[in-house]
């Protein structure tokens, strides 16, 4: 795997975790977190078909499909907003359920902010995670905490910037910071680097990847970068309305639904003659 | 105490405009970074329906009448925006115009609109101690309001989705935001006058985000430029003779135009 610089290694991982209550994390953390057969339709149309999905702690499982396929639906309903609701049960090392629901920690499709909000990233923050008023003042335990938030994805250094004059991969950063401050155990993220060049893609999956085998959460991500997904997933879920292949890149890949809708680029590219 | 103090009427103006422009600076901040401009522009339009269906109804107190409209209609375009969809501007503006047109015929109906010229310029120097008390009480409400809900309203703004995936109430906290707004309008009609109402609003704050770059001084600002404007614009109105509201808009935009020149590319708080 390719680590970007600015990426956190385990180590400091891990040092960063007792400021995050540690033992809480470890003893509530489950080990899977299953979604009930989930189906969605909208009027007669069915969006999403008996979808069942087990995503794993400290694995991160790639949701790949063509537009329209129910990506975004799925994610909606996992998160709740929509008016049939995923069935989300958090199961313990030995498959039997826990009573306490998943958290979950959400990185929007292409969320932009008005670039003339005054609005600096630490208050991004405590406008989402504090009740202190933030047109009156800022505690200073309140920026200690974001600090090290944005410090687990190497983004310390933006803390006082204002949100709207970021870039599109510093943007990126801070609101998977963000996704994390409240120590979720379920990661969703929703085509997280659409507004990124390449180099800025690879960075955010190697954080993206890196935070979910360090913290051991469960990481569902929608994405269109075949090969990032192939480099970084530990499981491909190939869906269209339902699920028509799933397992590694190279069987994903492979499975004659996805040359049916990608065509063998992909597959030839990645896992052509030369590479096997 | 300088001369123009010495009137009853310009104390009473005065703390009329101590306790409201620091309302509109707080309220401005988010009508403008929601893009609610219209909104408190067709709320101020509704007014003069308001009144009309007051005096058919036989309510003696105009103003309740004129608030109890101005709820109803912010909670329908409220709701009207949130089912979307591509003619929500078309609805809205239909829904606006034709509470104007209802108000504006039942008024002359009864031959009674000359009575209520006023309400189109507003007129700060008749307003009335009682008048000041209910605009106090609608300023302690917002006061409270805006300590427990802004970095809710703030985080709902910036995204929906967002919001509510951290089980924040994102429908309720747009409809009571509506409602303040719907409510301050109304309590400072009369003396702002209908058609500067939304200027009022959104400039303070409008100029406020040239020089800001924290929420924090975006309020300061949006606060001191409000209460300048509404100084200057008291004063400048007693000797010019002007309608005080319009001048202290003038003020207001003056200021926006010499924030514009300040404003950097980008910026380090």
């Amino acid at each position: 795997m390719n680590k970007p610089a600015g990426a956190p290694s385990s180590p400091a991982l891990s040092s960063a975790l007792p400021r995050f209550g540690r033992a809480k994390a470890r003893a509530a953390s489950p080990s899977c977190i299953r979604i009930a057969p989930l189906s969605v339709s909208a009027g007669n149309r069915l969006l999403v078909d008996q979808v069942e999905l087990h995503l794993h702690g400290g694995k991160l499982t790639a949701l790949v499909g063509p537009n329209g396929a129910g990506k975004t639906t799925l994610l909606r309903a996992i998160l709740g907003q929509l008016p049939t609701r995923a069935g989300l049960t958090c199961l313990d090392h030995q498959g039997s359920p826990l009573p306490a629901p998943p958290r979950i920690g959400f990185v929007p499709q292409n969320l932009h902010i008005d670039p003339d909000l005054p609005l600096s990233v630490v208050e991004l923050f405590a406008a989402y995670g504090c009740r202190h008023p933030i047109w009156v003042s800022l505690p200073g335990s309140q920026v200690r905490r974001v600090e090290a938030c944005l410090g687990r994805v190497g983004a310390a250094h933006l803390l006082h910037r204002r949100a709207g004059a970021l870039s599109g991969g510093e943007w990126q950063r801070v609101l998977l910071a963000l996704a994390l401050e409240n120590e979720p155990n379920l990661l969703l993220l929703d085509e997280p680097v659409s507004a990124m060049d390449a180099n800025g893609r690879k960075a955010f999956y190697g954080t993206v990847s890196g935070l979910c085998h360090g913290l051991g959460i469960s990481v569902l991500l929608v994405s269109h970068d075949f090969d990032l997904v192939a480099e970084h997933a530990d499981e491909i879920v190939l869906l269209n309305r339902s699920i028509l292949a799933r397992g590694d890149a190279r069987t994903v890949y492979g499975s004659a639904p996805f040359r049916e809708l990608f065509g063998p680029v992909w597959s030839d590219g990645l896992f052509g003659p030369g590479k096997h | 105490m300088p001369e123009l103090f010495q009137h009853d009427f310009m104390r009473l103006a005065a703390l009329a405009i101590a306790i409201a422009m620091p309302l509109f600076a707080l309220l401005g901040t988010m009508v403008v970074t929601n893009r609610l401009a219209f909104l408190a522009d067709a709320i101020g339009h509704t007014t003069l329906t308001g009144i009309a269906l007051g005096l058919l109804f036989g309510l003696g107190q105009p103003l309740l009448a004129m608030i109890g409209f101005a709820l109803l209609f912010a909670t329908a375009i409220t709701w009207v925006r949130r089912r979307g969809g591509n003619s929500t501007d078309t609805v809205i503006a239909v829904f606006a115009a034709s509470a104007v047109a209802l108000g504006l015929v039942l008024l002359t109906l009864r031959g009674g609109l000359q009575r209520y010229a006023v309400y189109f310029t507003g007129d700060l120097l008749s307003i009335t101690p009682g008048e000041i008390a209910i605009l106090a009480g609608v300023a302690a409400a917002v006061a409270v309001f805006w300590l427990f809900a802004f970095n809710r309203i703030l985080a709902v703004s910036i995204s929906p989705t967002l919001a509510a995936s951290r089980g924040m109430p994102v429908a309720a906290t747009e409809l009571l935001f509506t409602l303040l707004t719907a409510m301050v309008v109304m309590a400072n009609i009369r003396w702002v006058g209908i058609l500067v109402m939304s200027a009022m609003l959104i400039i303070p704050a409008a100029a406020a985000r040239n020089v800001a770059a924290t929420i924090r001084s975006y309020h300061r600002w949006s606060v001191a430029i409000a209460l300048f404007s509404g100084f200057s614009g008291l004063v400048l109105s007693y000797y010019l003779r002007t309608a005080t509201g319009p001048t202290i808009v003038l003020v207001a935009a003056a200021c926006f135009l010499a924030t514009l020149f300040l404003r950097p590319r980008t910026r380090v708080a």
